[in-house]
């Protein structure tokens, strides 16, 4: 198992490291850099800048050195902030807010299509079970962000029952947490209905019935330990896409999060920012990978020894 | 009517059907027999025939589209057609215990052998789980498998072939039941395999005097351990005896067929095989008369529209077909 | 077991030996149809896909026949009607009041420190009428703030993002479907290579490349289309579509190549392919007459569902405004303008979302039906 997990950790940081150098080198292929369009600045002044900033130097050398940084942590300075602050601290601040959003999204999102999932395992071929693949095909087909506009119309413009605009009560959470949560909601459904379904056809099942053992034991101990785990499978591109997706949800309700604020940086071409905050998400995402592999490893002893 | 020992399974007329979209799948159609106290009886048939459909009937795990329509079940007195869940679940695992095909797929792949037994013995006696654990290593040992200590902390994959199916028995003979129905259990089996099992089985019969449900398509099996032993067909029970009589005197056509279809070590190798011709049943629209009529060498006009009841050919040798109603002395003169 | 009595009904001459015919009559024959007519025949009992079907026909008609019709273009300004509510005429617009939804708490706009220059897009060479055709073919779902009748600009906005997903899916069902068949049939070594990289290439997260590249390219294209005044035709394609479609090329394919690659393993091991070969068959031949035509039905599942996916794709990054720019519009950027006045027009937010809800909703079904249909273990 320690090979398993000395190959894991070390693709993890081949593919970060794919991506650091990527971002870097794209980046910096643009011709002009961030002064350059800036046309409130003379000549000597953008001459300047970019010293300061270390722009000037051959590109190899500002990767090395940008590498060197990253080692310590340090992604940068952003180039286009007012007082010159640094990335981290930049994302310091954003990023607390779009982690309690997507934490919460994740949470729900579990509960939520587990819940369903099984319910319509159990009630295969019943209305229950047709109701929730309904709704649940609709939840995967319609687009996150389409059905967080529609809700947002729903019931921010039309009902007025709910806030849409930041994250000042409660209650403001409740929009944003569903919209993103709504779609890997179904997914899990489908997952575990599907993967429930099977495993209560294998014939460890009806071994388990055969020898007497409670239903409720049998759902819980035998059923869901092997039908739980795709869905574990899927905890990682889950992770991904809550971090992707808040990007439009705090868009939609304007909510003060990294992912907005990285969307707002597209357009001054701050380039330590939006590295830094591609760089920030993108390990986040392969990390989150890392880890769910490992849990599925506690799972399931199987892979243990393959 | 038997010789003095009780019935322990008596099942009469039994129908049970499944409720398909694709219509009602009419998988036993009336099978009565009976089992006594430490006999071990041999179901024989071919996939379709309803033997494993009547075995779950009896003990309560019929799948989801699957209905007893029909019929009486009998287990020890008790008549198991009225039981609610949860005495069945008192009497599975501790009265009637099963054995299945796969071992493989019959076990959960993630829960170690010993967690398995221990359940069954948790569910049913009123034991804490570190006493279970000791009683499942005991489990083990009785089945010969070595080194059982070490084996309980181990995962099915980790088991061989014959292993698991050993595993899997005592799993089912831990809470000393009266009834073991097994279900092939050794048709996954390689033949060498395969003895060790049997002889298992006939060992533990001797200790304990259980009953044994020995479910199979595989004659040869028969003959090494059960005393009697029925042959399905398409629902039905076409011929019945003890194992004796069936095999010096097959007097239904399709017991003779499956009898002629084994390869002899003694035939002259230029004889070609003889399969039985035809395919098999449609349970969805079985037909009015015998089901094996179409594809009988001996098939007549009656056969085709006519169910034969049961002819007695001799003391506990009962068969069904109208060849008898011919010749009274059975068709093997 | 009793025995019944043997004086009953049963003519005597019932006992003469039964002929073939009558044996063979009790057999019934099931019939047996080519593959594809009882996959077409399965699809059409199934009523969702059939609706999935229609829609996707439907919008089809809407997003390349609709623009006929309707005598707007969408770039045409009208003055004197802007911001019309759907049917509405602009004298109902004056007199209605129009209340501006306030919503609950109202927080101060945050503010982030730091420059941003201006949007990039300007309404360029818009052609503005002063003329009504109102009279022939009202607004039927409005105008938007410049005139510009939504209902046409609704079907070109479905022109684009339905091309750009079905564009996408080809692209990915080319790359992905012969790398995928290339590294099941080579088996051994190579095969073991090709799935390292596919592994490589599955852990990068593709939306952020996206991003990533439309900010990229976005400067140096737009330099390039202003060079040209043929190009800047093209300047709707913007960084964005392109940096899509790159991405697309670089790493979308990965799961159409697993799932090819897993069919052609499968049907490598088959007996009738060993059998084919046996008889002479040379590589080439198996790969074409017998490897794809097994493969195709898993592959045509899997570009249904990859045109709603890159339509997700293209629709997400106009949202934030990565992708299309303007003259041109697809859906995701008719949303992303709607939403600045959303508390004065919520109609135009409305409009793109569920035309874009509608289309991805169809293919899924008919995905689905796909998938059901050329599944050949469900036979009945």
């Amino acid at each position: 198992m320690a090979g398993f997990l000395l190959k894991r950790v070390l693709s993890s940081i081949a593919t970060l490291f794919i991506i650091i150098t990527a971002t870097f080198f794209l980046m910096h292929a643009v011709p002009g850099g961030p002064f350059a369009t800036n046309e409130k600045l003379s000549q000597g002044i953008i001459k300047q800048m970019e010293a300061k900033y270390g722009l000037d130097k051959p590109l190899i050398q500002q990767y090395g050195i940008y590498l060197g940084n990253l080692v310590k942590g340090d992604l940068g300075m952003s180039i286009a902030s007012k007082e010159g602050k640094t990335v981290n601290y930049i994302i310091g601040q954003k990023f607390p807010v779009s982690a309690r959003l997507g934490g919460l999204s994740v949470l729900l999102a579990l509960i939520l299509g587990v819940l369903m999932g099984s319910y319509a395992a159990l009630r295969h071929e019943k209305l229950a079970d047709r109701v929730i693949m309904f709704i649940s095909t609709l939840g995967i087909a319609v687009p996150g962000f389409i059905m967080g506009m529609l809700l947002l119309l729903l019931f921010g413009v039309a009902l007025r029952w709910l806030n849409f605009i930041g994250l000042n009560s409660p209650l403001d959470y409740i929009l944003p947490t569903f919209t993103l949560a709504f779609y890997p909601a179904c997914f899990i459904a489908r997952l575990i209905r599907s993967s429930l379904l099977d495993v209560l056809g294998q014939d460890y099942i009806r071994t388990a019935r055969a020898k007497g053992i409670p239903a409720i034991s049998v759902l819980i101990k035998h059923a869901m330990r092997n039908a739980i785990l795709p869905v574990v499978t899927y905890l990682g591109p889950l992770l991904a896409y809550v971090l992707v997706g808040s990007f439009v949800v705090e868009r939609i309700f304007s909510i003060p999060g990294l992912g907005l604020f990285f969307i707002k940086s597209i357009t001054s071409r701050d380039y330590p920012l939006i590295m830094g905050t591609t760089i920030f998400l993108a390990a986040l995402i392969i990390i989150m990978n890392l880890v769910v592999d490992l849990v599925y490893v506690v799972i399931d002893p199987r892979i243990k020894l393959k | 009517m038997y010789n003095g020992t009780k019935a322990i399974v008596d099942i009469k007329d039994l129908r049970v059907s499944f409720f398909t979209p694709a219509g009602e799948v009419k998988a036993v159609r009336g099978v009565s027999w009976s089992l006594k106290e430490g006999e071990a009886m041999g179901i024989v048939g071919e996939s379709g025939s309803g033997k494993s459909v009547s075995v779950y009937a009896l003990m309560g795990i019929l799948q989801n589209p699957g209905k007893v329509i029909g019929g009486s079940i009998t287990f020890n007195g008790t008549n198991m057609l009225e039981l609610k869940e949860k005495q069945w679940q008192k009497i599975r695992g501790k009265d009637i215990s099963m054995i299945f095909q796969d071992p493989m797929t019959s076990l959960n792949p993630v829960y170690t052998v010993g967690n398995q037994i221990a359940e069954t013995l948790m569910a049913h006696n009123n034991i804490r789980r570190k006493e279970a654990n000791i009683n499942a290593v005991s489990s083990l040992s009785k089945v010969h498998i070595p080194n059982p200590g070490k084996m309980v902390r181990q995962y099915p994959f980790e088991f061989s072939g014959g292993m698991r199916q050993r595993a899997m028995i005592s799993m089912s003979l831990c809470c000393g039941p009266k009834l073991l129905i097994a279900d092939e259990p050794t048709t996954a089996l390689d033949v060498t395999i395969q003895a060790q099992i049997i002889e298992l089985l006939k060992e533990l019969k001797e200790s304990t005097g259980m009953s044994i449900l020995l479910i199979t398509h595989d004659m040869g099996v028969i003959t090494d351990i059960c005393e009697k032993v029925i042959i399905m067909y398409g629902g039905q029970v076409m011929e019945s005896a003890d194992v004796k009589s069936l095999y010096k005197n097959p007097v239904h056509p399709y017991t003779q067929g499956l009898l002629e279809c084994l390869p002899r070590l003694t035939s002259d190798t230029e004889e070609p095989l003889k399969p039985i011709e035809g395919s098999p049943v449609d349970l969805l629209n079985p037909p009015a008369g015998c089901p094996f009529a179409p594809r009988c060498d001996w098939c007549m006009k009656v056969c085709l529209t006519e169910q034969p009841p049961q002819f007695e050919i001799s003391s506990e040798h009962y068969s069904a077909c109208w060849l008898h109603a011919l010749d009274k002395r059975g068709r093997n003169s | 077991m009793e025995k019944k009595p043997f004086s009953f009904h049963i003519d005597p001459s019932m006992f003469e030996p039964a002929s073939l015919g009558e044996k063979k009559e009790l057999i019934i024959q099931r019939q047996s149809l080519s593959f594809w007519r009882d996959a077409w025949r399965r699809l059409r009992k199934n009523p969702t896909a059939m609706i999935g079907l229609a829609m996707i026909i439907l919008a089809l008609l809407f997003a390349f026949v609709g623009p006929l019709i309707v005598p707007y273009k969408y770039d045409e300004q009208v003055r004197g009607f802007e911001n019309l509510r759907p049917m509405q005429t602009p004298e109902a617009r004056n007199d209605a009041k129009n209340a501006v939804v306030k919503p609950k708490n109202r927080s101060d706009e945050f503010a982030y420190d730091f420059d941003t220059s201006p949007p990039e897009d300007t309404a360029n060479k818009a052609t503005v009428t002063v003329e009504n055709k109102v009279a022939i073919f009202p607004h039927v779902l409005g105008t938007d703030s410049l005139g510009r009748d939504n209902l046409v600009r609704l079907m070109y906005g479905s022109r684009i993002s339905l091309l750009v997903g079905i564009l996408a899916s080809v692209i990915i069902l080319i790359i992905g479907s012969t790398y995928g068949a290339f590294s099941g049939f080579a088996g051994g070594k190579t095969d073991n290579i090709m799935m390292r990289i596919l592994e490589l290439l599955y852990a990068i997260p593709d939306i952020l490349i996206v991003i990533i590249l439309a900010i990229v390219l976005k400067a140096p294209l737009s330099k390039l289309f202003a060079v040209s005044p043929a190009l800047s035709k093209l300047t709707g394609i913007g960084p964005g579509l392109l940096s899509m479609f790159i991405t697309f090329a670089l790493l979308y394919w990965v799961g159409m190549a697993r799932i090819v690659r897993g069919q052609v393993l499968q049907l490598k091991e088959q007996e009738f392919i060993i059998a084919a070969q046996a008889l002479g068959a040379g590589n080439n031949r198996v790969i074409f007459k017998h490897l794809i035509p097994n493969c195709i039905g898993p592959i045509i599942v899997t570009t249904t569902f990859q045109v709603p996916n890159a339509i997700f794709v293209e629709s997400f990054l106009s949202f934030i405004g990565l992708g299309i720019s303007a003259p041109m519009a697809s859906l995701g950027s008719l949303a992303n303008d709607a939403m600045s006045g959303i508390q004065t027009n919520p109609y135009m937010l409305a409009q793109p979302a569920i035309m874009i809800a509608i289309i991805i909703l169809a293919f899924n079904m008919l995905g689905d039906g796909l998938r059901d249909a050329l599944d050949p273990k469900m036979k009945k």
